[in-house]
């Protein structure tokens, strides 16, 4: 075989220098995501910032406003133009007040900015990735995890488990939770073997509250990784193929009743 | 990638009419398929006493089986330590009954299948990768629907069998549930089309502290709407492998197959 499609197309990562003001946060993202295919709309680096279409025509928008020095809020449209961060209109985020870093990690149709504040304060969008599935059938499925402030400016505090989509049977997006494939056996528990080998894993998403649960696809260029002595920001190198290896960065986000972190790829 | 190690063991599958309905004639059928079909064949150390082939990694399991009364057939299964790792029974109709019997180097289930219900047994060794075959020496498992003294406790699902770990010999439901949460799994997907999951399943390093234990092999688990005894071909890599349900009670919206061709 080769390796999956979702570990299979283009990827990027950056680390932002630490800066104390989030315009160079947006200027950043803006030269990696331009680089990598999306469109500046605005034509002069303030976004929003659309996706390359996939082959069937599916896209997304991402729009990042500087709200304060060190806060943005963050909004994402569907191809149809549907409001995906519907509920919060925005989500924040934010940096210290002396700056910090800011890891950026893209790819076609995903993005994720992490704030490598104490407490990770990272957001995330994309579609979600159905393969073997037709591309098209039933529906494209678009979502972004549901924090990390509210537009409020409140942390939110879920877990990656919680997230802004439109499931098969909804009729428009809000916030979903138990949403995540979690490959768990008891609350106490590790996706480790007995050797202590850390298990890996596509993060894959499900819709919990239809009967029977329906797989909903996974994030692009994404891994969920047992948690155990893992902190956030460390690089994990695993096999997608035989003799091919992935390192991905982990990313801080509430693993409670979880046990995993995610992880984007970075190289 | 390569097709699932778990997948790669030898496999046979073979039905026999138990015309006597006596569970001593499914002894027998059950060494001729053991010792005559399998390759590599099984060896019989004592009567009724079966091993299985041992690998390169000196992993192996037994199972001595009992005749208790003409319905009621028993197992003991024992580790490569010898430790025993359950006694379960199976009690079939006293009229003709189909006896099937799935195997190979790593796995054998036994079951009854009669106008009456259903009914098995179950042993097996785990995949153990990404490690290496027996670097953990916890990984054998065993099952059957009913209790040593006939008593239908419910201890036997798709998910929830009997291990020797940290805690000794204790039944749990040690499968990995493939959805949200503990007790759910997800096998389809939103055209409608079934998801297959390995039959992964855990032990205990502490009380009540869980790690992966390994994937039973040549097994399965699919969504609990299919039905005991019916057959699907699924692509597994390059090749397919076809796999029929076999009637142990669902476990966390599981159901446990196991391969036949």
């Amino acid at each position: 075989m080769a390796v999956p499609p979702f570990w299979n197309n283009d990827f990027y990562y950056v680390q932002v220098n630490s800066t104390a003001d989030v315009a160079a946060v947006i200027a950043a993202i803006h030269t990696a995501v331009t680089a990598h295919g999306w469109t500046d709309e605005s034509g002069g680096g303030t976004g929003p910032w659309r996706t390359p279409a996939r082959a069937d025509g599916i896209f997304f928008r991402v729009g990042i406003t500087r709200i304060s020095a060190t806060r943005l809020a963050y909004v994402m449209y569907d191809q149809a133009g549907l409001l995906v961060t519907a509920g919060q209109i925005d989500y924040r985020q934010d940096i210290e007040a002396a700056g910090n870093l800011v890891d950026i990690f893209c790819g076609p149709l995903y993005l994720c900015v992490n704030s490598l504040r104490a407490t990770n304060e990272p957001w995330f969008g994309c579609v979600l990735d159905q393969t073997p599935e037709p591309m098209y059938s039933p529906r494209a499925i678009y979502m972004h995890w549901d924090g990390p402030r509210t537009n409020a400016g409140t942390l939110t505090t879920y877990t990656w488990a919680t997230i802004h989509t439109m499931r098969p049977c909804d009729s428009g997006y809000g916030q979903r939770t138990s949403m995540a494939l979690l490959r768990s056996v008891s609350s106490a528990y590790q996706r480790r073997t007995l050797a202590l080998t850390a298990l890996f894993s596509p993060a894959e998403f499900i819709d919990s509250g239809s009967t029977p649960a329906l797989f909903i696809g996974r994030i692009p260029q994404c891994i969920a990784i047992d948690s155990t002595g893992l902190s956030p920001g460390a690089d994990v190198t695993v096999p997608i193929d035989a003799g091919v290896n992935a390192t991905f960065r982990t990313i801080g986000i509430s693993t409670s009743n979880i046990n995993q972190l995610l992880a984007f790829r970075k190289s | 990638m390569a097709e699932l190690t778990a997948l790669t063991s030898s496999y046979f599958f073979k039905a026999f009419n138990i015309s006597s309905g006596d569970v001593a004639d499914a002894i027998v059928n059950i060494r001729s398929e053991l010792l005559s079909r399998n390759n590599p064949a099984w060896t019989e150390p004592s009567g009724n006493l079966f091993k299985s082939p041992v690998d390169s990694a000196g992993r192996f399991f037994d199972c001595l089986f009992t005749r208790i009364d003409q319905q009621t057939l028993e197992m003991r299964v024992r580790d490569q330590l010898a430790h025993t790792v359950c006694t379960r029974r199976f009690q079939a109709g006293t009229a003709p009954w189909i006896l099937q019997v799935f195997s190979g180097q790593f796995h054998l289930i036994v079951e009854a299948v009669s106008p009456g219900g259903y009914a098995n047994l179950c042993a097996g060794v785990l995949d153990q990768s990404p490690d290496a075959q027996g670097g953990n020496p916890v990984y054998v498992y065993g099952g059957g629907w009913l209790t040593n003294a006939n008593s239908n406790d419910g201890y036997h699902t798709a998910t929830r069998v009997y291990m020797y770990d940290s805690q000794g010999s204790s039944v749990n439901d040690r499968g990995t549930c493939w959805g949200w949460q503990v007790g759910s799994a997800c096998h389809y997907n939103m055209n409608g089309s079934k998801i297959y999951r390995p039959a992964e399943l855990n032990a205990q390093y502490g009380n009540n502290q869980w790690r992966v234990a390994g994937r039973r092999y040549q097994q399965l688990l699919c969504s609990s709407d299919l039905w005991y005894g019916q057959k699907v071909t699924i692509p597994l890599d390059s090749v397919s492998g076809t796999f029929m349900v076999t009637c142990t009670p669902t476990g966390a919206g599981s159901r446990l197959m196991c391969r036949i061709a």
